[in-house]
């Protein structure tokens, strides 16, 4: 098979540039939203910078706000100039990337509001040369889903122009339980089909979660200690030292479960816990995965409290600030129940993790933001030097950080220098911003350039996204039909006393990351 | 941060392991960051004289942000002194990019006198890391034929080179071309002439992404590369507009027909054909009244038939960018900036020491410049 980077342009081979798109048109729905400009166009203009896009490749922007494209590129420019990485573009490079970016207002929900998109992208494939090939992002509340998808099968956007390609990238949340996720499945695939579609989640696109496949599968080190055999438990970790900020609205429907649990931390988990794949494709990873999530042990409505505990901050101090509890914040119900703080334990039922807890935990205004997995081996099966250590002889920890200081770490003991035995624990540390000197691209980047190319491997699949929320909805209801004793830890604390009880029932506990 | 001690060669490890120990236990003010080493991969520089060396240590305080290296910099020397070798020990420490900790590599200076510069390769074999990659980096006109350059080529896993310092560059790319050839199973080639190429191969490639404007490359009868050369070189034709024709002949299956000439004092021709028809690559080179300006300055792909298209590529006034245009049947229809970025000696280094595999590209064009019938 051909490599997809090089599609027949006989100069394009061998550019060092690592991966490069074809022209296409990437068509943004709710382009004067939040996320367009913090993330998707300082993305895009970022792999501009780095000649990862095709010559003519372009933007159109769609949304309610009325906007010519002269003022859309203005208030695109200062989207990059506020929040991309790069240096503030200057004129010529702006220029060049500007005279790509396009925009027409349109009203989602009403069809005759899609011939003016239809006429422009018509008109971009001829003046820029971009093919018919179409990527639509949808970055809309999620409410506009269904109408935006099913407004462009009937006006037959889905369809690609002779010769192109057609693929849709659809935002997070995918649903808000198993129920809407299945319909709006069903809704998505009238339309589309499977391989047009790419569900994003931009944990999957950050450089440390991708590495967890090239350490477990590039090095032959671990993976034969990667087991029920010699591992104990792992813990994955997603705290976050903010408090909801400006997403109280959101957040208070959401909750920690449905925002990081049910999708980032348990796409990680899958990422840690899959069997090899026999090749990259991306059909044999999202199999890999959607057997491993499949294979987690179900949790019935009655052990919920069992598997699961739940938080919400009260007052308390951040970095030695005092700080409002959570049912203070803004737009948030002052009687809200809803957790700030999620922890489960999932088991996985096959032979490689029977009986080895996976420990999922995320909260706010916990002490320090930080993203990690850590695998805790068992101890050493016969305590030799017992008598002869420092303290406690801690056991080997592998540490896999995805932010910040993305990383990892082995923690093993070792002999202090002195006649005696005398052991410590040290570790042994790889960080990513010591051994490469060089920016990883940001996650949108990433996944963009991967939708482009037509790899999904980092997108979630229809039955993965069903199979995670046939997990976890079990657990929203029964917590929502059970009262909560909110709030039940102080902000800048590490969560509710009732999680450390839960982890510690097993004889283990919560790093202290 | 930078620690230096002249050390005796033969007690370098020992040095190596004392200037660790130094950093390690320098007494911690408030503010301080702790200094963690870190080494990726052996470079090995050669530099030919003290001004040179002089700036490949400000070179390599750069290159090491990006690639925390042991560094060998051998620096020959004339006339006679106490110690045919010597050498000194130097750490090379940046801030990481969080600023959190000191990262720390080192660099070995090795000064040699003539006589004793065939002690070089074995003394730096004996030091380098084991089990990393060994990258020499020769900045002096390479000396393909010298025991010293071959010495250091079969150490490493890649060599780099500057093609455009030859003087000769039909000699000197043929001698690379032969080189390669000869190192084929070993060895990796870089040559920074090629490596400056690679915003112009971009813009190339760009325009035809799009399928439409792909068919023309079937059609392209004239390449016209212009350059501005060095003021004081004698008349030759520069290894970097060599290479960007001899790629464009390659990846399109040209083949040469004609023994390439000079057609008059600053033109050279070379007759080729496709499958469907001859082909003119003309290089012109000719001095610019942009001061210190020189190097490609303009690429035209153009195929002369009906309807008509020229794919031009120019660099911009003020060297920062390069300006892509199309015109069909003579109607200007995109134009792309392609931004030219930094391109710093050091900048340039630190690309190549991301690549170890061998270049695929720059061999067929070196190749094709070796078929060129003379």
């Amino acid at each position: 098979m051909m490599d997809p980077t090089v599609f027949e342009n006989p100069l394009r081979e061998g550019l060092r540039l690592e991966r490069a798109a074809e022209p296409c048109v990437t068509v943004i729905f709710g382009a004067s939203g939040d996320l367009t400009k913090r993330k998707l166009v300082p993305a895009l203009y970022s792999l501009a910078t780095q000649n990862l896009l095709g010559g003519g490749f372009s933007v159109v922007g769609t949304g309610r706000t009325p906007m010519n494209h002269e003022a859309f590129r203005t208030a695109m420019r200062d989207a990059v100039n506020r929040y991309s990485d790069a240096t503030p573009p200057d004129n010529a490079h702006w220029e060049s990337f500007a005279s790509g970016l396009f925009y027409t207002p349109t009203d989602t929900q009403k069809p005759e509001s899609y011939n003016n998109l239809i006429n422009l992208l018509v008109q971009v494939d001829r003046e820029r040369g971009t093919a018919g090939n179409r990527l639509f992002y949808i970055s809309t509340p999620p409410t506009l889903y269904s109408d935006i998808i099913r407004l462009l099968g009937t006006t037959g956007l889905n369809r690609a122009p002779d010769g192109g390609w057609t693929r849709i990238i659809i935002e997070k949340p995918f649903g808000e339980d198993l129920r809407s996720a299945r319909a709006l499945n069903r809704e998505v695939l009238q339309v589309f089909t499977e391989d047009q579609v790419y569900r994003i989640d931009h944990y999957l696109g950050k450089e440390t979660v991708q590495n967890i496949m090239v350490l477990r599968f590039a090095n032959g080190i671990f993976e034969p200690i990667w087991n029920r055999r010699y591992v104990d438990h792992i813990q994955i970790t997603a705290a976050e030292s903010l408090g909801v900020e400006d997403r109280g609205g959101y957040y208070d429907h959401a909750g920690a479960f449905r925002d990081m649990i049910e999708n980032h931390l348990l796409q990680v988990l899958a990422h840690v816990a899959m069997e090899p794949v026999a090749t990259m494709e991306a059909r044999a990873v999202r199999d890999e995965k959607t057997k491993v999530i499949r294979a987690i042990r179900p949790i019935m409505p009655e052990e919920v409290s069992q598997f699961a505990v739940r938080g919400q901050y009260g007052e308390g101090l951040a970095g030695g600030e005092p700080v409002k509890g959570y049912r203070q914040e803004k737009n948030v119900n002052p009687k809200s129940n809803t957790e700030t703080y999620a922890a489960v334990k999932f088991l996985i039922d096959n032979w490689r993790w029977a009986e080895v807890p996976f420990y999922l935990r995320s909260g706010k205004r916990l002490p320090k933001r930080v993203i990690e997995v850590a695998i805790q081996f068992r101890r050493a099966p016969h305590l030799l030097f017992k008598h002869a250590t420092s303290g406690p002889l801690e056991p080997n920890a592998l540490i896999l950080r995805i932010q910040p200081d993305e990383g990892i770490s082995l923690n093993f003991s070792a002999k202090m220098p002195g006649q005696a035995i005398n052991i410590r624990a040290v570790r042994m540390d790889f960080q990513y911003g010591t051994s490469f000197g060089k920016r990883p691209p940001e996650a949108y980047e990433r996944l963009l350039l991967d939708a482009m190319l037509g790899d999904s491997t980092l997108f979630a699949r229809g039955d993965t996204v069903e199979v995670a929320w046939e997990l976890t909805t079990p657990i929203l209801e029964a917590w929502t039909q059970r009262a909560s004793n909110f709030p039940n830890y102080e902000a800048g604390g590490w969560g509710p006393k009732e999680a450390d009880e839960f982890i510690e029932r097993d004889g283990r506990r919560w790093r202290r990351p | 941060m930078q620690a230096a001690e002249g050390v005796n060669v033969h007690e370098i490890e020992r040095d190596l392991r004392n200037l660790w120990e130094q950093l390690a236990e320098t007494p911690q003010t408030e503010g301080d960051q702790p200094v963690m080493r870190v080494c990726v991969l052996n470079l090995i520089v050669y530099a030919p004289g003290k001004q040179a060396a002089g700036e490949v240590n400000q070179i390599m305080a750069e290159v090491t942000t990006q690639h925390p290296s042991r560094i060998f910099v051998i620096l020959p020397k004339n006339g006679a002194s106490e110690s045919a070798l010597s050498a000194w020990v130097t750490a090379l420490c940046h801030l990481s990019a969080g600023g959190h900790k000191q990262v720390c590599c080192e660099q070995i200076m090795i000064t040699a006198e003539d006589h004793a510069t065939y002690r070089l390769p074995s003394l730096v074999r004996s030091l380098l890391v084991p089990d990393l990659p060994v990258v020499s980096w020769w900045r002096d006109v390479p000396s393909f034929e010298s025991r010293l350059f071959a010495e250091l080529a079969n150490a490493s896993d890649r060599v780099i080179i500057d093609s455009a310092l030859v003087q000769d560059s039909e000699q000197g790319l043929a001698a690379l071309a032969a080189l390669i050839n000869e190192k084929q199973q070993w060895t990796a080639f870089s040559d920074l002439s090629w490596s400056r190429l690679t915003p112009w191969r971009i813009a190339v490639a760009g325009f035809f992404d799009a399928p439409d404007w792909r068919r023309y490359l079937t059609r392209l009868n004239r390449v016209e590369i212009d350059y501005t050369p060095d003021r004081n070189a004698r008349r030759s034709i520069p290894s970097q507009a060599f290479l960007i024709g001899c790629w464009l002949a390659s990846r399109l299956k040209w083949r040469p027909t004609l023994k390439p000439r000079w057609n008059g004092e600053d033109t050279y021709q070379m007759k080729l054909a496709s499958e469907h028809l001859p082909i003119g690559i003309q290089i012109t080179t000719a001095p610019s009244a942009r001061g210190d300006h020189r190097g490609l300055d303009a690429l035209r792909l153009v195929a002369d038939g009906e309807p008509s298209a020229q794919f031009v590529v120019s660099r911009s006034e003020d060297d920062s960018y390069l300006r892509a245009d199309v015109e069909l049947s003579g109607a200007t229809l995109a134009r792309k900036v392609i931004p030219l970025g930094r391109r710093s000696e050091a900048q340039l280094i630190a690309k190549e020491l991301e690549i170890l595999d061998r270049d695929a590209m720059f061999e067929q064009a070196l190749a094709f410049f070796a078929s060129l019938p003379r």
